[in-house]
């Protein structure tokens, strides 16, 4: 692959990491702490790509200022065929300066190793771009079958109140695990988007460590008639009471939610809980 | 894409005249078709099974990224500012202890299993043992303080479960590291991967810097990629019963996380949450995840593939997997004192 392909794929791969970093769109594949990281990893790709073709530019005005053959065999040392070690000062020569030259069908030569993985990088690109892929929802959520025992549960009391906003992490691992029965009484309120089961509908939410590929469900089942009918991955924000229904264990840890009140709202900015 | 790639002449004059088509050319033809065909793209991909992969992949290169570039960055660093006779100095001159010391300065590289790959490969373009280099390579994703700080995260009660990480980890890397340098073969490594740079002074030192971190950029993201799409794709195609039926066999359970370990291709970051998580499992199984994850997996693979050469991942990947496993069990017998 030509040097100036390469630089181009860098070029849309730091834009496109940029891009979802600006708009927010990251928040759907990592977590809310990693924004500073891609941030400084697209700007260096699109720096470095830019230094690469700046000085291609530069050293090919000069030296096709010059004449071109004075060029060449200072920098096509056919013994090496890294271009930094070809040429440390980056004055290897390039299209403009090498016409009638070997340089430019060598250095595609030279790539072989890397021309093909190299195309690869227009993969995430166009995926970024073109196909935005979405937030993980109710698809992966079917792919888990139990909600998974927290590391800690040591819970405190509820905070007072009438109704409880709480997070799924906190409401379906006290449902579980909780031995005070804090949550006995109590209206929580809870966000998350509906998953249609063969079972009635589930209110679910996907929690990350680090991003989308360590995800995993949190679900409850939502029980009053209320979300029958909502498709897969409407977000709502419902409030309701814990539904005491025996041994937890035999259901997956999947407790159930008594439905008072049900709102459709857009997906958060941040869709996952860490 | 490869024919097209590797027969074409940039040049139309040397053609003869004939016009041929150059890299630049296809990328071009390549944009403008995805734009084009944008609508046709993204019904393609709304499949819910696809839908989840196509995030999972973008989630993990959004993830590795920025280590890769961290990664590239100190490898150009170490090209163009450390001349090879201050890292032989620095590293003791018995190759062994050579291993020993590489292996404990993984501690503080506080990066995940991508950056690692680039600044190993550098250490032995710059005259490292490749043996001392390696086990820098193993032990540097998995046994920094971040790694260390979300296990204990992760495991609240079980603190002896961050010791047998770390133990576990060192091990691997230091006995990749001797095995290396009692069986290991230069030959097996690629060519382009052994090549020196040349020392350099003042300011060529930062075009080297910058030339020989763009280049070691564009050579690792595209295995990177092959290797976020291979564990997307797993990541979908696997059962998540795989989990939670593995209980009670406990041989079957270490089997099965640890190629979970190399399919899933976790952040060495993360995959402490995903383990705690497990909680159907004994902890035994749950450490070998951990320690193999940072080891080798996926995308580690694909990136080794195309670092050192193929010839080269085929016959250290293997080998990796089986001692990650069998320290893992070790640090989990002497540590957690053993299935629990």
């Amino acid at each position: 692959m030509r040097r100036e392909t390469q630089n181009i794929l860098l070029l849309l791969l730091g834009g496109a990491l940029l891009k979802i970093a600006f708009t927010g769109d990251y928040l759907r594949y990592v977590k809310g702490t990693q924004l500073p990281w891609i941030v400084a990893a697209g700007l260096v790709t699109v720096v470095l790509a830019a230094v690469a073709i700046a000085t291609d530019v530069r050293s090919a005005a000069r030296s096709g200022a010059n004449d071109p053959a004075t060029n060449d065999p200072a920098t096509n040392d056919p013994a090496t065929n890294d271009p930094a070690t070809n040429d440390p000062a980056g004055t290897a020569g390039e299209p403009g300066a090498d016409t009638g030259s070997d340089t430019e069908a060598e250095r595609e030569h030279e790539h072989a190793h890397s021309a093909r993985s190299a195309w690869l990088i227009l993969a995430p690109v166009l995926a970024v771009l073109l196909v935005a892929p979405p937030a993980l929802g109710a698809d992966s959520v079917l792919r888990a079958r139990q909600n998974f025992q927290p590391a800690d549960t040591d819970f405190g009391p509820l905070p007072a109140g009438e109704v409880v906003p709480m997070t799924m992490t906190d409401f379906v691992t006290r449902a579980g695990w909780d031995e005070t029965g804090a949550l006995e009484g109590r209206t929580v309120r809870l966000t998350g988007f509906v998953v249609p089961t063969d079972d009635g509908p589930q209110l679910a939410r996907m929690v990350i460590g680090c991003c989308a590929a360590d995800a995993f469900a949190l679900r409850t089942e939502l029980s009053g008639g209320q979300a029958d009918l909502l498709p897969a991955d409407t977000w709502v924000v419902v409030t309701g009471r814990l539904v005491d229904s025996g041994d937890r264990h035999d259901r997956d840890y999947v407790p159930e939610l008594d439905v008072r009140t049900l709102r459709e709202i857009p997906q958060p900015d941040d869709p996952y809980e860490t | 894409m490869k024919t097209v790639m590797e027969t074409v002449v940039d040049n139309p004059r040397r053609a003869g005249g004939r016009w041929r088509v150059t890299s630049m050319q296809v990328l071009c033809a390549l944009l403008v078709l995805a734009i084009v065909g944008q609508n046709w793209l993204r019904e393609a991909f709304d499949v819910p099974a696809l839908r989840t992969a196509s995030t999972v992949f973008v989630a993990i290169g959004v993830q590795a990224l920025p280590f890769l570039v961290l990664g590239v960055l100190l490898s150009g660093a170490i090209a163009a500012f450390v001349p090879a006779k201050v890292l032989r100095a620095v590293l003791p001159r018995r190759e062994s202890a050579a291993v020993g010391v590489a292996g404990a300065s993984g501690i503080v590289l506080a990066g995940c299993e991508c950056a690692s790959v680039p600044v190993a490969r550098r250490l032995i373009g710059q005259g490292v043992a490749p043996s001392a280099a390696l086990a820098f390579l193993l032990a540097a994703p998995a046994v920094n303080p971040i790694v260390l700080v979300s296990t204990a995260v992760a495991f609240p009660g079980e603190p002896a479960m961050v010791l047998a990480r770390f133990v576990g980890s060192l091990a691997t890397a230091l006995v990749m590291g001797w095995l290396w340098m009692r069986w290991g073969k230069l030959e097996w490594i690629a060519e382009r991967a052994l090549r020196r740079l040349p020392d350099v002074q003042g300011r060529r030192r930062w075009r080297v810097f910058a030339e020989t971190a763009r280049a070691d950029l564009v050579d690792a993201a595209g295995f990177l990629v092959l290797g976020a799409l291979v564990a997307a794709a797993f990541g979908v195609l696997i059962p998540s019963e795989w989990f939670s039926t593995l209980g009670e066999q406990i041989v079957l359970a270490v089997l099965v996380m640890a190629v979970l370990a190399v399919v899933l291709s976790l952040c060495s970051e993360a995959d402490a949450f995903v383990a705690s998580s497990l909680s159907a499992l004994p902890l035994l199984p749950r450490l070998v995840f951990l320690v193999v994850g940072p080891a080798i997996d996926a995308k580690l693979f694909a990136l080794q593939a195309g670092t050192f050469g193929r010839r080269f991942a085929l016959r250290f990947a293997p080998v990796t997997f089986v001692v990650a496993i069998v320290c893992g069990l070790a640090a989990g017998l002497l540590f957690l004192g053993g299935v629990r």
